[in-house]
């Protein structure tokens, strides 16, 4: 492209060249806009390939390896030993379907009062510098791997839990579980609810001074309201959260498979049970497929749980956009 | 406000609501605080258990005995390698995926759609991602259990990330410079690779950062997708194909749940190595995105 050409045709022939040129320039440019586009097609390929796969795999439970549907959705003990035999297979998804309920409402108890109280904290009341002091620092606390949450909660929490209420399997119960998976849903129920909170215009804070509000009743009774679908979105997200941690609830939970009555039993959350039985269990027993259904099952809460967040979010985004 | 109080006699009504503000404002602080608490916590906790079986031994021997005496040097270069395999595999889909939403994509269902897909990905939980690449790599690919079908698995985790944050810097680069490159001729692609990248390039690396903290630190997909403790093997990079993984997370899971005949203060030393490593990643884009924060608001100037 730099050199000029030097022959008589010059001008006509550089002309012609570059057209050419432009040409393998579009088709090379073509390829690699093709690759593009099927990345961002991709994304919707894994989504809809977990499903599937998750589906295949679970799925044989029932139709290769006769496992009846009804006993897996309503058998209260989920045994994660390895069998080739339908008739001795104890396995229903009840129990863990309880216990990851258990797991979840404990820590919202705790996470919603928490991160919402910070997000106001930061959003309305803390100046500027803090509140990215404390979003930095809730991000610090998210990035912390949750085994080592586990971990230190065993060190720490347990024999505290065991001396003072004997709950659980010496200390570890859902209730255990549930106050340490509070510190790791908590950043992010922070981080949308502040988002929310700030989506809030400046004009409605305003309004309510100039009606005689002080600040704490302009919080709760026109910014709070005003955001109210940001601040469901991010419980709801706080609680798929939750459901899907899986360490902590391994380490802390207990690990009893027979349905909790209380949250104070020991107890093993779905993905508790996939994590603890899928090391063991071998190709051809009805573990494996089991737990290919239960993590569909989980799955499919997520998902759920999600989609309805993010449509209750773009509520709130389509109300103040301007 | 305590000002005006004193100059304008506050009916008594109005001062109690002066109190009830002044509490919940206090509870609010404590509430930031309580929730702030366990990195303090854990932090002190695990460098206070772990600091002493800390020694250069360590950390660059292999290990002896099944790992009481010795290090835990394989296991370090091991995660290394992984790290460095979820990279080469999720940023160039993930930062791909990114230019396809905010160059590419028009607005409409399909857009929408993709978005939604991310969200929900970003959502899946990490278990889920193991189930995932259990069945895919390991029953329908045929791959043998090694280090890159785990490296695999983060990476397809790691990807909802590198794509967020990327889409988001890639969206910040304004639009004048993007139409200006356009308006002198430039091809989309080229305008893209050679004007718009370059601006989002420290809020990529951002996200990319974040991305390998959390696969560092990520322990259910490789419970499930299968790994082993501490074990003196060949160290040359094409250890990714032919051994089991070995990664600082496993290596900690595993000493907890064995337990017994493995010395206390190891366990904690592993666990503070794999916090330096997270805290490593987290913090450089926690400092990272500030500089770009400050440099926006400069030449916003």
């Amino acid at each position: 492209m730099a050199v000029a050409p030097t022959t008589d045709q010059a001008p006509r022939r550089s002309l012609a060249e570059s057209v050419r040129r432009r040409r393998t320039g579009a088709v090379w440019e073509g390829i690699v806009e093709a690759v593009i586009y099927a990345t961002g097609l991709l994304t919707i390929l894994l989504l809809i390939g977990i499903l599937l796969l998750l589906g295949q795999q679970g799925l044989r439970l029932f139709f290769e390896m006769d496992y009846p549907v009804g006993r897996f959705f309503t058998f209260g003990n989920a045994i994660t030993e390895n069998t080739s035999d339908p008739e001795k297979f104890r396995f229903g998804i009840m129990a863990p379907l309880i216990a990851t309920g258990w797991v979840t409402l404990v820590t919202l108890v705790i996470a919603v009062p928490l991160g919402l109280a910070t997000a106001v904290y930061i959003s309305e009341i803390a100046p500027p510098r803090v509140r990215l002091y404390i979003k930095s620092g809730a991000e610090l606390l998210a990035g912390v791997p949750t085994v080592l949450f586990g971990f230190v909660g065993l060190f720490l929490l347990v024999p505290i839990v065991r001396e003072t209420f004997g709950w659980g399997a010496g200390g570890m119960s859902g209730m255990t579980a549930g106050i340490v998976v509070a510190f790791i849903a908590v950043p992010l129920i922070i981080s949308i609810a502040d988002d929310a909170l700030q989506a809030v215009p400046v004009d409605f804070k305003e309004n309510a001074y100039a009606l005689g509000c002080n600040q704490l009743q302009a919080i709760w009774f026109v910014i709070m309201p005003a955001a109210i679908s940001g601040i469901t979105a991010a419980v709801m997200l706080g609680m798929a959260r939750a459901i899907g941690e899986t360490m902590t609830v391994l380490i802390l939970g207990g690990g009893n498979s027979s349905i909790p009555e209380l949250p104070t039993e020991s107890m093993r959350t779905m993905t508790a049970t996939i994590a603890s039985g899928f090391g063991n269990a071998s190709a051809y027993s009805l573990l494996r497929p089991a737990l290919f259904m239960t993590g569909a099952v989980l799955f499919l809460i997520t998902m759920f749980t999600t989609i309805i967040a993010d449509l209750v979010l773009d509520r709130q985004r389509k109300r103040f956009s301007r | 406000m305590s000002a005006a109080s004193s100059w304008v006699r506050t009916p008594p009504e109005g001062r109690r609501k002066d109190l009830y503000q002044r509490i919940v404002f206090a509870l609010t602080l404590v509430a930031t605080l309580i929730v702030l608490a366990p990195i303090v916590i854990v932090s002190a906790y695990v460098l206070r258990e772990g600091a002493s079986a800390i020694t250069w031994e360590f950390l660059t021997d292999p290990p002896r005995r099944d790992g009481a005496e010795g290090g835990i040097w394989p296991v370090i270069v091991l995660t290394a390698y992984s790290l460095l395999l979820v990279v080469l595999m999720a940023v160039p889909l993930g930062v791909g995926a990114a230019v396809f939403l905010s160059e590419y994509a028009r607005p409409g269902r399909l857009l929408r759609l993709i978005n939604l897909t991310i969200i929900n990905l970003a959502g899946v939980p990490s278990i889920v991602y193991g189930l995932f690449g259990a069945a895919f790599f390991l029953d329908i690919l045929g791959g043998q259990k090694s280090l890159w079908v785990v490296s695999a698995t983060l990476a397809l985790q790691a990807l909802a990330i590198i794509i967020t944050s990327a889409r988001e810097s890639l969206l910040a680069v304004s639009r004048g410079v993007r139409e200006g490159s356009l308006a002198l001729g430039v091809s989309r692609l080229r305008t893209t690779f050679f004007i718009t990248l370059p601006q989002a390039l420290p809020g990529i690396i951002t996200g990319v950062l974040l991305a390998i903290s959390r696969a560092a630190g990520e322990t259910a997909p490789v419970i499930v997708v299968g790994a082993i403790m501490a074990k003196n093997v060949s160290l040359s990079p094409a250890a990714v194909i032919n051994e089991r993984a070995q990664v600082l997370s496993f290596e900690l899971y595993g000493r907890i749940i064995e337990g017994i005949g493995y010395p206390e203060d190891r366990k904690w030393g592993i666990a503070l190595v794999l916090l330096a490593v997270v805290l490593l990643f987290n913090l450089s884009a926690l400092f990272l995105r500030w500089r770009i924060s400050r440099l926006g608001s400069v030449r916003r100037n």
